[in-house]
């Protein structure tokens, strides 16, 4: 089970609480994307919490979340 | 010395008893990979098999290799609930999951090996306005297409499920079904052991432990794999590797819209026998049937995101025993034996990937999804003669990869999100 943290309101919680909203990144970066055996960057909702849309790092194997961020507040240098 | 026995009756079974059982031959040949073949299928699940068999009996290709990267049918193949239906939404489906039911109906006779075709019936629930309405859309285009399946009132579907839990205080009151009599299931191992068998005994090479690395082109035309057990030629490539198949056919240019996400199943304790046609509902997200042997195979939706896993999320292990307390609470105390997950191949429209991809002598047959083995039967045999000849048999011309840029889905998300 994924445990999750909000980065705009803090809320804490399992991934019941959230919704998966794919790759991060513009449409047209994402589109034809083969989802790798590795970490990747998508979207998630704060579904029963704050309603926000944020970043997250999740490896899709052994389904590890490394890092949440906000948008306009990633972890790493330039635009997406 | 004996001749071997190869065929399964009951006349070689009564020829083996008084010889000691010394003289079964193995049922399929570990096959050494040579260097070149005809055509090379990479993946021997249901479909890569089937592929092979049908090039060998029906279009006399017989040099060919199945390569697979595990074990014979140890991916999707392996794991799944075995359902069979064929009463799907569009017409391109009914086509191609209708072909496959009628062949599973003679499928054990065709292969000389039990595969356990069990159409006891098939029961998809309503529980709401909504269902009912899409149901009944199905029912409508099943009885134009010529599907027998049907919608039945809540009197039939009780006599038919006279163990299902009714009453006004149920949560999701009964509205109706769509019935269809020769759905039912199969044994999943049995149906990829079967056609491995036949294919081996046919000439067909199916090659364990050795995994396709990368597709090698020259210029237009395939040419060749490269594998973890060396370099293998061949003019003719399909690629029937389920979730692993994006990454192989991608630095050719091309991007398969599949995305993986596990789906899990479980199997509980031997009960005595209650349970005749298979149940599925959509509004309580979950499926059930009974196995000869008495174990219920329980199953219901994904995992909420993509997952290369085979080790599922927690939530939907509670949702689906939650779905099978909705119908018969009594199962209460019923042990749950058995639990495992799957990496299932997902389309935008929920319907399989078939037909020509990229370079000439390139074939695609995946993205099948949370529903495709019912269709290992049909799909083999219409992608065999699109390997033979060249040419994408009428069935299978929707389920090509263009349909996606032309807009012309065949969309059956609406009755596969927990109906398999
Ligand atoms: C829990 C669960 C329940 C299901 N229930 C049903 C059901 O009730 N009814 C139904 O119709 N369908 C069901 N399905 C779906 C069904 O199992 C699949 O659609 C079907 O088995 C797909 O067969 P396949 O041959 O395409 O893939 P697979 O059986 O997955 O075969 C692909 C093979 O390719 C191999 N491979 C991958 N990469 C490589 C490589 N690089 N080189 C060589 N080999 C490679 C893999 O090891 C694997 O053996 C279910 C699936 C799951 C997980
Ligand atoms: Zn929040």
């Amino acid at each position: 089970m994924l445990m999750i943290r909000c980065p705009v309101c803090g809320i804490a919680a399992d991934e019941t609480e959230f919704t998966s909203g794919g790759l991060y990144g513009r449409l047209e970066e994402t589109e034809n994307r083969v989802i790798p055996r590795d970490v990747v960057r998508e979207w998630w909702l704060c579904a029963r919490g704050c309603g926000t849309w944020f970043g997250m790092a999740r490896h899709v194997v052994n389904q590890r979340v490394t890092a949440t961020w906000a948008a306009g507040d990633e972890p790493w240098d330039g635009r997406h | 010395m004996r001749r071997p026995t190869r065929r399964y009756s009951i006349l070689s079974l009564l020829k083996e008893a008084r010889h000691g059982h010394s003289g079964w031959v193995e049922a399929w040949r570990k096959a050494e990979p040579r260097s070149s073949y005809d055509v090379v299928i990479v993946g021997a699940g249901g479909h890569g098999i089937a592929t092979a068999y049908y090039l060998a009996k029906l279009h006399g290709i017989h040099n060919v290799a199945v390569l697979e990267k595990g074990w014979l049918g140890g991916g999707n193949t392996a794991r799944n609930t075995g359902i069979i239906r064929s009463n799907y939404l569009r017409r391109e489906s009914m086509a191609l999951y209708g072909l496959s039911h009628s062949l599973f109906e003679h499928l054990s006779q065709e292969l000389d090996f039990n595969v356990m075709f069990t159409p006891r019936g098939l029961v998809e629930l309503a529980h709401t306005r909504q269902e009912l309405a899409e149901l009944s859309r199905i029912a409508d285009a099943n009885r134009h297409f010529g599907i027998k399946s049907w919608m039945i009132p809540t009197s039939e579907v009780h006599s038919l499920l006279p163990s299902l839990d009714q009453g006004s205080h149920k949560r999701f009151p009964l509205l109706g079904a769509l019935y269809q009599p020769r759905g039912g299931f199969a044994r999943h191992d049995a149906v990829a052991w079967a056609y491995a068998r036949m294919a081996s005994q046919l000439g067909v090479d199916i090659v364990e432990n050795c995994g396709v690395e990368s597709i090698i082109a020259d210029g237009e035309r395939i040419v060749g794999v490269q594998t973890s057990r060396g370099r293998i030629d061949a003019g003719t490539i399909m690629v029937a590797a389920a979730g692993e198949s994006p990454p192989l056919l991608a630095p050719l240019g091309v991007n398969l819209p599949i995305e993986p996400v596990t789906l899990q199943a479980f199997v509980s304790e031997p009960l005595k026998p209650f349970l005749n046609p298979v149940v599925m509902s959509g509004a309580v997200h979950g499926y059930i049937s009974q196995t000869a042997k008495g174990e219920l195979v329980i199953g219901g939706g994904t995992d909420a995101y993509p997952s290369h896993s085979r080790r599922g999320a927690w939530p939907p292990i509670e949702d689906t025993v939650a779905a099978m307390l909705e119908l018969f609470p009594f199962l209460s105390r019923v042990r749950l034996m058995r639990h495992w997950g799957g990496s299932v191949d997902i389309t935008p429209d929920r319907s399989p990937l078939i037909g020509p991809a990229g370079p000439s002598g390139l074939y695609v047959n995946c993205g099948w999804g949370t529903g495709g083995f019912k269709a290992i039967p049909g799909s083999g045999f219409v992608t065999a003669s699109m390997l033979a000849t060249g040419k994408v048999p009428p069935i299978a011309v929707p389920f090509g990869l263009e349909r996606f840029a032309a807009g012309r889905m065949i969309d059956e998300s609406a009755a596969s999100g927990v109906i398999h």
